[in-house]
């Protein structure tokens, strides 16, 4: 009894998960669905989309969102809790309730504080993307925080910069051959999931730049007005973006842990 | 250790503080200027944002997390539980694998893949209609709740899951060659060590269903009257342009938000005691 509970459970949550995926993908390649399958199948929906110029440009504008903010994430989440871990080890609270931040200040919410904030002189940052960039980068901090952060947890960065000190090694040499090569798994952990969020981002797109500069979830919702199969054929995209990026990040990391906050 | 890696990091880091300052804090702590009206305290947009049509859209709000949550801790706790009691490796890898990369898809993807399934020609409504059952309108009240339990479900079963690896597979053994029975087991040792992670897990649900925009705003346009949509609709709606109601109606936000987040460290707290004892 409890084995047949345990099974249909977890076959549920399996179908749950994947059927709305796998309707999608038919719906991108079906001539037209009125029956329970569909009439036939082409590719005419995903050429149109491929051939849009507007699809590329959008897709464009999310890899550059998503490049920058890892980019952004890793520059100053590694020097910080390196030099945090080694020499103020009190501030830790401080970054880590830093962190917490995005927890009662969400998308919605900072894009009305940077909205009333960055609309007038002396920084006109509204309906720039750098302004994006900088938010996206904060909603993203605590997955970015908590895989670098347990990177630099599992070191013990402070003996190993001292053993290699007592060895003659300089700098630059503790920063390249011990320090990196150790934390560097949980570093690229970090930016993968900072990759992802940033990718799937769209209140604080669509809040803050909207069309002025289509990022590819709002070109979605753009397209989906009119065209439901080449909207299917982009879930299907963003699927497999955010399953691969999810993956990946997962293996780079020893421990099969999964923290949210 | 010279100084050079020192210095250059601890410039990066208070660069970093400046940045967190000026995109993170100040954004959030601005949002309490609304109480300030020409250099006096004021309860005027306080008042406007207390009108019964944004109460409704703060009580909707909180109903829809509530319920949203309520489902996704029911079915992601007994999912736990069938991941802690069954054996296979893999399934279980799998399994956490997949609920944690699930948890966080959301958004205007997930929003048109429930719509190819459950809109109105939808598969399953199609196969709900041709077996003679009611359908379900994914641009209904209810509807919105199956979008939800996508990303739910898989959140409170990985949540949960640490906190069933606290409890060994050896104590129910033990508990039952002492003459107790499963669910006597469950109810005494396991009820007690889970129910501060229950909890815990539970709010953070609520708080990821109470704060969410995207995927609402991609299933219904906007056309629902729910907090996140309101606030929205006064920064970025054509019509309804009003800072100082999107910013008091933040602050609303905000405040459930951090009753959430202290609720949840409590929690937390009480959780890391019942697994010392």
């Amino acid at each position: 009894m409890s084995q047949l509970l345990r099974r249909a459970l977890l076959l549920a949550l399996g179908l749950y998960l994947f059927l709305p995926i796998l309707a999608s993908l038919a719906y991108s390649v079906a001539t037209s669905w009125t029956a329970l399958l569909p009439e036939g199948y082409t590719l005419k929906h995903w050429a149109n989309l491929l051939e849009n110029q507007r699809f590329w440009l959008a897709l464009g504008r999310t890899a550059l969102l998503s490049f920058s903010v890892v980019a952004l994430s890793i520059f100053f989440l590694v020097p910080t809790l390196f030099v945090v871990r080694m020499y103020y080890p009190r501030v830790a609270g401080v970054l880590e309730f830093l962190t917490l931040w995005p927890f009662v200040f969400p998308g919605v919410i900072l894009a009305v504080g940077l909205i009333s904030l960055y609309s007038s002189p002396p920084l006109q940052l509204a309906q720039t993307p750098f302004l994006l960039i900088a938010a996206v980068t904060v909603i993203s901090l605590p997955y970015a925080y908590r895989a670098v952060d347990n990177a630099f947890a599992a070191a013990d960065i402070k003996t190993l910069a001292e053993a290699a000190r007592s060895l003659g090694a300089d700098d630059a040499k503790t920063l390249a051959w011990v320090i990196l090569p150790t934390v560097l798994p949980g570093v690229l952990s970090g930016g993968v999931l900072a990759f992802s969020a940033a990718f799937g981002e769209f209140a604080l797109t669509q809040l803050l730049i909207g069309t002025l500069w289509e990022t590819l979830p709002v070109y979605q919702v753009q397209l989906a007005r009119t065209d439901g199969n080449g909207s299917a054929a982009i879930t299907v995209l963003s699927f497999l973006a955010a399953w691969g990026l999810g993956f990946w990040a997962l293996s780079l990391r020893k421990d099969a842990k999964v923290s949210v906050i | 250790m010279s100084l050079g890696l020192r210095w250059v990091s601890l410039g990066i880091a208070l660069a970093f503080g400046g940045f967190l300052l000026l995109f993170e804090v100040l954004p959030g702590l601005l949002l309490a200027r609304v109480f300030w009206n020409e250099g006096q305290f004021s309860l005027a947009s306080w008042q406007e944002a207390t009108r019964p049509l944004y109460l409704r859209a703060l009580r909707n709000s909180f109903e829809l997390a509530f319920y949203s949550a309520l489902q996704g801790a029911i079915l992601g706790t007994l999912t736990a539980w069938a991941l802690w009691s069954s054996a296979h490796p893999f399934v279980k890898r799998f399994t956490t694998g997949l609920s944690a990369v699930a948890a966080n898809f959301a958004g205007p993807p997930l929003a048109f893949a429930f719509i190819v399934l459950l809109g109105g020609n939808g598969f399953f409504n199609l196969i709900l209609k041709g077996l003679g059952l009611p359908t379900v309108d994914i641009y209904s009240k209810e509807g919105l709740y199956w979008v939800y339990l996508y990303f739910q479900w898989p959140l409170m079963t990985v949540l949960m899951l640490p906190a069933f690896g606290a409890i060994q597979r050896e104590w129910l053994e033990a508990a039952r060659s002492l003459g107790s029975s499963t669910w006597g087991f469950w109810w005494r040792v396991g009820l007690p060590v889970l129910l501060p992670s229950v909890l815990g897990s539970y709010v953070l649900l609520f708080a990821n269903a109470f704060g969410a925009y995207a995927t609402v705003y991609a299933l219904t346009q906007g056309q629902r009257n729910l907090l996140p949509l309101q606030i929205g609709f006064q920064v970025g709606g054509d019509i309804g342009y009003n800072p100082v109601l999107a910013s008091t109606l933040a602050l609303m936000m905000a405040l459930v938000l951090a009753a959430s987040l202290v609720v949840y460290r409590l929690s937390r707290r009480w959780a890391a005691r019942m697994e010392q004892v």
